[in-house]
């Protein structure tokens, strides 16, 4: 019932709308989200600019790489626990 | 040209692919101890199973599918103790009124950048990786297996065992956590 209401309304609010935004990336929104979603968007500025960064943010995620190396020491650590194990085999 | 089987070469593991490896899982997991020890336990496990080894991938891809399997057996460990210390109840009302409408220091501000360009910045990466640290544990795990590992939304629920329902609410509050992260970093120095 309170589902039902929910889903009935034209104007949906902030939390909502950022929700729907994250949604729409995977192609989640059925027709009636999708209008919803362009209705806030046009009316709130705020939505609009988190509907572009956070799509930009996913975008900049696929250059992220990690320069963290292992230490030499830990490195000879593992090599030794490597080798007593394959020398237990 | 490469006419036989790919073969093994324990000896030179370490040398070759410990750090690389270890990138790879601490990319995925915040915490450096443990990213080490999987990397540790991927070598280990390799050993015991080198007679499985078919020669059909590559030495350095049969590490890496071990390695990936490790963590995701992490994840899913970590997944149902998290969810259940009800970590997705407390959600958005960081960033939203009880009208749910965004609240006053939450708003988000202009970037002041084009984007939809091919946006090259080191700094932006550096501090974009540093927000992502500060993701708790649950919400590191489902961005990461999303973003970095480019999984659809049913199998990264099928593997932490995790309602569609609770991953929704784990990516919006991790992006919401992100986004405003990033902005408090970057451009309100």
């Amino acid at each position: 019932m309170v589902y039902k209401m929910k889903s009935s309304k034209l104007f949906i609010t902030c939390s909502e709308a950022t929700m729907f935004s994250i949604k729409r990336e995977e192609a989640n929104l059925s027709f009636s989200e999708r209008i919803k979603l362009f209705i806030h968007l046009l009316i709130c500025e705020f939505c609009r600019l988190f509907d572009r960064q956070h799509k930009f943010i996913s975008l900049q995620i696929k250059n992220l790489h990690s320069h963290e190396t292992l230490t030499d020491i830990e490195k000879d650590q593992m090599q030794h626990l490597i080798e007593s194990a394959a020398n237990r085999k | 040209m490469n006419s036989g089987k790919n073969t093994l070469n324990p000896k030179l593991w370490i040398k070759t692919y410990a750090d690389q490896l270890f990138r790879f899982a601490s990319m995925r997991i915040n915490d450096k101890e443990t990213a080490k020890d999987l990397v540790q336990e991927t070598f280990l496990s390799a050993l015991k199973n080198v007679d499985t080894f078919k020669g059909e991938i590559s030495e350095k891809n049969w590490l890496y599918t071990i390695l990936k399997n490790k963590i995701i057996d992490h994840y899913r460990k970590k997944a149902s103790l998290l969810i259940s210390q009800s970590e997705t109840s407390r959600n958005e009302n960081e960033y939203f009124n009880e009208e749910n409408h965004w609240l006053q220091n939450k708003v988000p501000q202009e970037w002041q950048i084009d984007y939809n360009s091919a946006y090259d910045s080191n700094e932006f990466l550096e501090i974009l990786q540093q927000c992502m640290k500060h993701l708790s544990e649950l919400l590191n795990m489902v961005f990461s297996m999303k973003y970095l590992d480019e999984k659809e939304s049913d199998e990264i629920c099928k593997e932490l065992k995790i309602t569609t329902s609770n991953y929704w609410v784990i990516l919006h509050r991790s992006k919401l956590q992100l986004r405003d992260c990033i902005e408090k970093k970057w451009f309100i120095k």
